[in-house]
């Protein structure tokens, strides 16, 4: 009931967020986002302009409790207006990742861009990595979500 | 007492033990392999839990195992390695322009190191290269592609510069690069691969668990059912012998109380209700106490449970007398059986009770009817001693006659005269004895086997009159005055005449043979519309009470009647008393030894009053009818001739046929007044003949048959008899009783008369002889007496001659004293015969001397009598001759 109620909402929402558009780069682009034919460009300060998450967990490729901020994929989607298909990931090194736009949850991922406070680098899995709460939840601390969990990430496209 | 005791009572197991035993624990062996089960159902449980949490931890470890991530990384390091190298080496060193080159080249080292540090810091990274060979390997590697940093980093000149230098060293460092994961790959498929094991036994140990899990609960499965199954068949039994229990508690016709170790009622059956009055509410839950109680000498002492079940372990449970209460307040008698048993593991008492009044009333029964045989034995007895010994005197009486008869035969010249009137006389008087002994056994044998009474009306003070009248006689010989009260005349009446003339003639003939010297009163008066009593008072030797108490049984003979030689069967008042109470009446006597007796009747006797003048009752025949043409059919030559020469006396004329078929040719020639018909012939028999007398036409389909029977109970023939004939005649023939049967031809009427007494030997010679004879015969047996008595005087004065002379000639001379009423020489005689035969030689040698001195005057009397007939009286009604 919630979620239909939640889902009518979005509905209605969806044509005013749509309307709002992502910030245009102006220095070196940080991650290139390619969705219906549109091709978006977003610099660091676009991408901090966006809307903040943070969240505190481990990692199984680090050492220690990490603090990660940056953009949740959600509200990312939601400004994009895309609320099915699936998404292609891909990495600086070629790595690459396509997963369901619906696995996306506003509980779940973000695209990370400080670690512990500072920036994160190309030599230190940035300046873009998607991570999730993994302690949060143990549907965080599987398989597919560790092989989601995408650093130095470059590109996102869209496919049906 | 454990509990085992209760269920399993030591003497025997009655029925209610198998009904009421509580259902008995299961067997030891069971219960320890169900705890063997358990113990390894719980260790198997357990082990099974550890083992599920380590296949869990195991499947945990497999689900977040990073060991395929882990191996892409390796493969993805050499290739993030070699596209490092490609960067290097495509940078160009000719000069031409190298910053896309470069930057490439630094973006190919970012990525690198970028890989080295998640290897080195990653978690999952740590645990999969675990190898410490492998992990100096790396530690090296990462230090240095670290150390490449500087060279890097310089600016774009100085790298350029350095170059080939930097293309050299990453060639170097290539090799190293394929060892770390070729040995990464080793050691990755070493852990995996005791990854696998670990999981593959972990798994092993989870299934031979499990196994043993399953076998443990199959094995308790199957035991449970057996169980189960065991306990079924028990409930299942139970309830069977329950309900057989049930049932035979409801239908027990003893009482069962089942009360428990407090003494209060559990139950009690129907049976138990009944027989003490009261209803389940008035019981159940109450105290035994108010059921049962023991007599003790202070009186009734309550039953308690205590008590019953104490009893019980004292080994005592039957046949335990008490006393049962009932509701009402009274008592009565029960029998006790008792048994313990559990219910419900609480100790009960079954406690029978068995109602004993009724056992009683059956021990009284048998005790009674053992008693009446007994008597009925002794009655027996009694008959046997009585008959033979009154048998005997008139039976000498005869034999001696006879002698007399062969001697006389022998020496006189003309010894009919003699045999006439000395020797008939005797002998037709001791026959008549024996006849009237066997009339009498034959009378009770006929009332045995049931009296019919005829009632009718009749005139009570004729038939009383007639009674007095006939006993005159004798009751003179005993210097007995006889009278009737006729105070109070009771006219006719509606009853027995024929058996209340027996009884009161029975009565009155007691009477006078009681009595001598006294007086005799007949006396009769109704007490009310039915009942008329008749009182027989004597002034007679009377009775005493043990003798008063008697009188009435068969064949008691009172010591009076045998010390003084008064004949008789001990019959006659018997048959008075059967006689009486087949009338419904009453009899009765009282009596004072010495003074006399009374004995009294009382007797439904309804008065006729018709209003009618009855017809005048013909006169008591004294005389022969007229002449009357009589048929005899007898196969009997004697008994033909004796009838013959009765009737023939009397006037009649008379023909014979010798069987029925010959005496219905005779009847269908000519015609007769009487035909006298045997029952039982050869060739037809008497109710056959009777038959066709009376069917076939002839001259005699009308007249008169009277049956002659020897038959004293006749079964089928006694009821065809009655039926086919007019009347029967017992033989031997009664002249008497013939005359009536004539009589009532020509009379067509019943007139009955009182036969005749028997008379004591005086009287009757006196009378049956004319007096010469009798003259003659005691002037014999003065001189025969005269001539023995002293014979035996001067006999038994000493030693015995040998022989059984003496003691025939007492026995002769005591018969000859009792045939001619010589009484007091009689006893005398009898007692010493009996002393003598018994041995006791003094005794009979003083009674002999008694009577010896005794004999002149009793001599003198008989003499006296002698004198006294008269001298030319011939005739006697009794002499056919």
């Amino acid at each position: 009931m919630h979620r239909l109620i939640l889902l009518l909402f979005c509905l209605w929402a969806l044509p005013s967020l749509a309307a709002d558009p992502l910030p245009v780069a102006t220095g070196t682009p940080m991650l290139t986002i390619t969705a219906g034919g549109d091709t978006h460009r977003l610099d660091a300060d676009g991408l901090r302009a966006l809307p903040v998450a943070e969240f505190v967990t481990t990692t199984i490729w680090t050492e220690g409790p990490q603090s990660f901020a940056g953009v949740r994929m959600t509200d990312l989607l939601d400004r994009l207006g895309i609320s099915s298909g699936t998404m292609i990931l891909t990495a600086a090194n070629g790595y690459q990742v396509r997963v369901p736009v619906a696995d996306f949850g506003p509980d779940g991922a973000i695209i990370a861009y400080d670690r512990n406070g500072e920036a994160m680098t190309l030599r230190d899995k940035g300046p873009l990595w998607l991570v999730y709460p993994y302690d949060s939840d143990p549907k965080f601390r599987t398989e597919i979500i560790y092989a989601n969990s995408i650093w130095q990430l470059d590109r996102i496209e869209f496919a049906d | 007492m454990t509990q085992d005791q209760h269920s399993q009572p030591a003497n025997g197991t009655t029925p209610l033990d198998t009904g009421l035993r509580a259902p008995g624990p299961l067997r030891s062996g069971a219960v320890f392999r169900m705890a063997i089960l358990g113990l390894l159902l719980a260790i198997s449980a357990i082990v099974v839990i550890y083992l599920l949490t380590e296949v869990r931890g195991k499947l945990a470890e497999l689900s977040s195992s990073p060991q395929d991530n882990v191996q892409w990384t390796l493969a993805q390091t050499e290739v993030e390695f070699l596209e490092f190298v490609l960067a290097a080496n495509r940078v160009p060193l000719d000069g031409s322009p190298a910053a896309d080159g470069l930057r490439q080249l630094r973006l190919r080292y970012d990525i690198l190191y970028s890989r080295m540090r998640t290897i080195q810091d990653g978690e999952v990274y740590r645990k999969g290269f675990s190898d410490p060979g492998l992990i100096r390997r790396l530690s090296l590697l990462s230090a240095e592609v670290y150390e490449l940093a500087d060279r890097i980093d310089q600016p774009n000149v100085r790298l350029l510069a350095d170059l080939p230098a930097l293309r050299s060293d990453l060639t170097k460092l290539r090799a190293q690069v394929r060892i770390l994961m070729t040995e990464g790959n080793r050691a990755l498929s070493v852990a995996s691969d005791q990854a696998r094991r670990g999981v593959s036994l972990v798994l092993t140990r989870l299934v031979i668990a499990a196994m043993v899990l399953l076998v443990t609960v199959a094995t308790m499965a199957i035991l449970f059912r057996r169980t189960a199954r065991q306990s079924e068949a028990r409930l299942r039994q139970n309830l069977v012998t329950s309900g057989r229990m049930e049932a035979i508690f409801a239908t027990s016709r003893d009482g069962i109380a089942v009360i428990n170790a407090a003494g209060r009622i559990i139950t009690l059956n129907r049976a138990g209700y009944e027989m003490f009055g009261r209803t389940e509410a008035d019981t159940s839950g109450k105290s035994i106490a108010t059921l049962l109680a023991k007599r003790t000498d202070k009186g009734l002492e309550a039953v308690t449970g205590r008590y019953l079940f104490d009893t019980v372990a004292a080994g005592r449970k039957t046949a335990i007398r008490r006393v049962g209460l009932r509701a009402d307040g009274t008592e009565f008698p029960v029998e006790l059986s008792l048994n313990i048993s559990t219910h419900e593991r609480t100790p009960i008492c079954v406690c029978v009770i068995r109602d004993n009044v009724h056992q009683a009333t059956v021990e009284a029964e048998l005790k009674d009817s053992r008693d009446r045989a007994r008597a009925g034995e002794r009655a027996k007895a009694r008959f046997l001693g009585v008959i033979s010994h009154e048998m005997r005197t008139p039976l000498n009486g005869i034999l001696g006659t006879i002698a007399l008869i062969g001697e006389d035969l022998d020496t006189r010249e003309n010894p009919v005269k003699e045999l006439r009137d000395t020797y008939l006389p005797v002998l037709r008087n001791s026959a008549r004895i024996l006849l009237s002994l066997v009339n009498d056994v034959l009378d009770i044998t006929q009332i045995e086997s049931g009296i019919r009474l005829s009632a009718r009306p009749f005139d009570l003070d004729a038939l009383l009159s007639d009674l007095v009248a006939a006993e005159q006689g004798q009751a003179r010989i005993n210097g007995n005055t006889l009278q009737l009260s006729t105070l109070t005349p009771i006219g006719r009446v509606q009853g027995d005449p024929d058996r209340l003339r027996q009884v009161v003639g029975n009565l009155l003939t007691n009477a006078v043979k009681f009595t001598r010297d006294g007086r005799i009163t007949l006396d009769s008066f109704r007490l009310n519309n039915d009942i008329v009593e008749i009182q027989i008072l004597d002034t007679g030797f009377g009775m005493t009470e043990q003798e008063l108490s008697r009188v009435f049984d068969d064949f008691v003979r009172t010591d009076t009647a045998v010390t003084r030689q008064i004949q008789g069967s001990g019959l006659g008042l018997g048959i008075a008393r059967d006689l009486v109470e087949a009338m419904n009446g009453e009899i009765g006597a009282e009596s004072v030894e010495g003074e006399g007796s009374l004995f009294w009747i009382r007797v439904p006797l309804k008065p006729e009053d018709t209003g009618a003048t009855p017809a005048d009752p013909a006169p008591p025949l004294t005389q022969a009818p007229r002449s009357s043409r009589i048929l005899v059919v007898e196969d009997n030559a004697t008994n033909r001739f004796i009838a013959r020469r009765l009737l023939e006396n009397d006037g009649h004329r008379v023909s014979e046929a010798v069987n029925g078929a010959e005496g219905v040719e005779e009847a269908m020639r000519s015609a007769f007044d009487l035909i006298l018909m045997d029952v039982s012939m050869p060739v037809m028999d008497g109710i056959t003949a009777a038959q066709e007398i009376r069917t076939r036409p002839g001259p005699n389909t009308r007249t008169r048959i009277v049956a002659l029977t020897a038959q004293v109970t006749g079964g089928m023939d006694h009821v065809r008899t009655a039926r086919a004939m007019d009347a029967v005649l017992h033989k031997p023939l009664d002249r008497h009783q013939l005359r009536q049967q004539i009589a009532m031809v020509h009379g067509g009427q019943v007139v009955t008369a009182p036969a005749p007494a028997p008379e004591p030997p005086l009287a009757t010679l006196v009378q049956s002889v004319d007096a010469a004879t009798a003259r003659r015969l005691i002037d014999g047996y003065l001189k025969e007496t005269d001539e023995q008595i002293d014979h035996l005087f001067r006999n038994t004065r000493g030693p015995r001659p040998a022989g059984p002379d003496l003691v025939d000639t007492i026995h002769a001379l005591a018969g000859a004293a009792a045939s001619f009423g010589v009484r007091g020489l009689h006893q005398l005689l009898i007692r010493a015969e009996l002393a003598e035969r018994a041995g006791d030689t003094t005794t009979a040698s003083r009674l002999i001397a008694r009577a010896a001195r005794t004999w002149p005057a009793l001599r003198d009397e008989i003499r006296a009598t002698r004198d006294a007939l008269p001298v030319d009286e011939r005739e006697s009604t009794d002499n056919p001759g």
